[in-house]
């Protein structure tokens, strides 16, 4: 049987190292020279692009996201290796990385998008809010792109307040009601691309604080001796910070304003064009999402009712088994002049089936795992008993 | 002064070695099957329409606690997490520990579920499924065991038939949901939830994803990818990771108005607190979960801190309460080595002390 696998592993390997090889001979040899410097995260792109095409369908998927961090790991990389060579150390390097991350994200807040692979990072929140909503967004991402009010005044405001004007002309004549409902849909657009913008401006100002923050650590770190000496150590500290910094504002007034408005204005925008999907299916004589939530909150209402009727009639029934057995029980009783015995069955939910699969006797044996550690006094782990 | 030691042909080194190891596991990413979860035998004995309940099947060396427990895991995600693995399985820890153990399994709500609301979860399919194993057992009342939302759920069960639960265990279980330190409650503050599910019916899991994913972004989307680098050699460290996140991402569909009142009800009023709560015609009032209370959290929860799961103790009826601390956050409570060994022989001994 043909190997079900079409990825060759061993030439595979051979060609992936071939090519990093190569790369990081170029790099050496750019270092050296002071010629123009690598750009690993483009070369692991290319690199990917030719991996990718020998890998099994559904791998390359997968691996996305970690080639996406990888990417970004690299730019990081890149950017201090680049700035390290020469004369520089490795301090300037950093200094250099954290003015370059100021920028960006000084950048971010207007709007636009600097410093890729390293905002791409920083974008990860927004970025994956996109991801998550682009199945359920009545227009293409691109097209709501296109609608971002425009960020910086003079003309950002003028431009603004031309749109905003021709959104307000009242409808006239006999298409009125299509006219303002496309201007609403209009607007409503441009209120959740708004939103979308002050969250991308509140992430971006987060931003410019964890670089604040991650170099006061580092300071701190210099003045207890505790060095830093490799790069993933400086990427997981740099990971640390942007943690705790987006955790503190997570937790603030602003930035739960900023995400429930983001939320609030995607649902009035997609409300709206459920609306016009429900006319044009109307208009269509076809099923509307309206027609289909009645048929299903009537659907649920009757199954509600039904299991009410089963349960009120099973009640009834056992009432009136358990009638007759008492019934039974006392003419046997007035036939044998003795007394009547009742035996007390399981109560299940008004029925009285036997019990069925239980698992019966008395324990005689009992798991050794089952006394382990309810009893156990250390200071992580603490019982604690009202009883 | 920075204090940073890393020479630029070091930064190569490391880039090299990091694109080699990639390289490398790529090889074994190439090779991993479809990687099973829920490993312990378990039969169906009850469906209705999604909801499936199982019975485990116990070990033959252990004799078992007459009251069965059921499992009552959260909507938000699959609960086969109780089960992931063969040496990271809560469910194998019961069965070992002498507990019968049952599942209930949810399933996945599709747009025709939109109107269950949260009366139809709890009083409707867990109340069927709890007579369905009182019924198979011959018992009046059985064992609850409730995971996360789950646990909520079985605390408003409890309190509403307090006639058919034994003994109630709660695992990382919200009870105040406004603690300072929940993210979740404060980030739906001002979400208007009734626009959101009159818009969307049913709330995507992607939309719930994105929610737990960005309680912590960086390591969740970033730094985790490149610490799976580091897995990618070890092949069963590859399947412990490829299980963990298929689960993460396995996020069904919130049916539309069950998810309406629970954050409203829930997140927004905390009226599990404070009163007011109602689940159908039923007011649910804590004071009348009477039954002996087993509250198990987690120290370093970020979904639901320890705090919002300690409000319990104030609030139940029972005179027989027990807190158990665990020592990890959230998932750890299940799949961490040091929970198997704590954390089901914890809930085995605690019922078996108070089985008459």
């Amino acid at each position: 049987m043909a190997d079900s696998n079409p990825f060759n592993p061993e030439d595979w390997l051979e060609a992936q190292r071939r090519y990093w090889d190569a790369w990081m001979d170029m790099s050496r040899k750019a270092v050296g020279s002071g010629g123009e410097q690598a750009d690993w995260s483009r070369a692991l792109d290319q690199w990917w692009q030719a991996a990718a095409q020998g890998l099994p369908q559904g791998t390359a998927g997968f691996l996305e996201p970690m080639l996406q961090m990888g990417r970004n790991y690299f730019s990081m990389a890149e950017q201090f290796h680049r700035n390290s060579g020469g004369q520089e150390g490795a301090t300037e390097a950093v200094n250099k990385w954290l003015e370059q991350m100021t920028e960006a994200f000084r950048q971010m807040g207007t709007g636009s998008m600097g410093g890729k692979d390293m905002n791409a990072f920083w974008q990860m929140p927004l970025d994956t809010w996109r991801r998550a909503t682009s199945s359920f967004m009545p227009m293409p991402g691109d097209f709501m792109q296109a609608l971002r009010p425009a960020a910086r005044p003079p003309y950002g405001d003028v431009v603004q307040e031309q749109l905003d004007r021709f959104l307000s002309v009242p409808g006239v004549g006999y298409t009125r009601e299509s006219q303002e409902q496309y201007q609403d849909l209009a607007r409503l657009a441009m209120e959740y691309q708004q939103a979308l913008q002050n969250y991308q401006a509140a992430m971006a100002r987060v931003g410019m604080d964890s670089v604040e923050r991650f170099r006061a650590r580092l300071e701190d770190a210099g003045r207890q001796d505790k060095p830093i000496t490799s790069l993933r150590a400086l990427y997981d500290e740099w990971v640390d910070v942007c943690e705790e910094v987006y955790g503190e504002f997570t937790l603030s007034e602003e930035y739960a304003r900023v995400y429930g408005e983001m939320v609030n204005s995607l649902m009035a925008l997609k409300r709206q064009g459920t609306r016009f999907m429900d006319e044009a299916a109307e208009s269509l004589n076809m099923p509307t999402r309206r027609e289909v939530n009645t048929l299903h909150r009537r659907l649920q209402e009757s199954r509600r009712e039904l299991h009410q009727i089963r349960s009120a009639l099973r009640e009834l029934q056992e009432n009136q088994a358990k009638k007759g057995d008492e019934a039974k029980a006392g003419a046997q009783g007035a036939t044998s002049g003795g007394s009547g015995t009742r035996g007390r069955s399981a109560r299940s939910g008004g029925r009285t089936t036997a019990a069925k699969g239980a698992s019966g006797s008395g324990r005689t044996q009992k798991s050794s795992a089952g006394t382990a550690t309810s009893k156990q006094t250390d200071a992580s782990t603490q019982t604690e008993s009202k009883s | 002064m920075i204090p940073i030691q890393i020479r630029p042909d070091q930064v190569m080194d490391e880039i090299t070695t990091f694109q080699n190891k990639l390289g490398v596991g790529m090889q074994n990413l190439a090779d991993a099957q479809d990687i099973p979860t829920g490993v312990t035998p378990k039969e169906a004995v009850y469906r209705e329409d999604k909801l499936t309940l199982y019975r485990f099947q116990p070990p033959a060396a252990v004799v078992q606690n007459p009251v069965p427990v059921l499992i009552v895991y959260a909507l938000v995600n699959r609960p086969y997490m109780t089960d992931l693995q063969e040496n990271r399985s809560t469910v194998k820890g019961l069965l070992d520990a002498g507990l019968d153990v049952y599942l209930i399994d949810w399933g996945y709500p599709d747009r025709a579920d939109r109107y269950l609301t949260l009366d139809d979860y709890i009083n409707g399919y867990l109340d069927r499924c709890v007579d369905e194993v009182r019924r198979r057992h011959g018992v009046d009342k059985i064992n609850l065991l409730g995971i996360c939302q789950g646990g909520t759920f079985s605390l408003c069960y409890s309190a509403i038939h307090p006639d058919k639960v034994a003994n109630l265990i709660t695992m990382v279980t919200p009870v105040d949901f406004q603690t300072p330190d929940n993210v979740l409650s404060h980030w739906v503050k001002h979400v208007d939830v009734d626009t959101l599910v009159d818009t969307m019916g049913n709330v995507p899991g992607e939309l719930l994803n994105w929610t737990f994913l960005t309680l912590k972004p960086y390591q969740l989307m970033g730094q985790k990818y490149l610490d799976m680098v580091e897995v990618l050699q070890d092949k069963d460290k590859l399947d412990n990771f490829l299980r963990m996140e298929k689960w993460i991402f396995d996020s069904p569909d919130q049916a539309g108005e069950a998810y309406r009142q629970f954050i409203k009800d829930f997140y927004q009023k905390n009226k599990l607190m404070h009163g007011g709560l109602h689940i159908g015609d039923h007011e649910v009032d804590l004071s009348q979960v009477t039954m002996p209370v087993l509250n198990i959290f987690a120290e370093q929860d970020h979904l639901v801190p320890p705090d919002a799961s300690r409000a319990l103790g104030k609030k139940v009826g029972t005179q027989d309460y027990t807190e158990l601390s665990f020592p990890g956050g959230h998932i750890g409570i299940y799949v961490s080595g040091k929970a198997q060994k704590m954390v089901p022989p914890a809930i085995g001994e605690w019922v078996e002390q108070r089985t008459k």
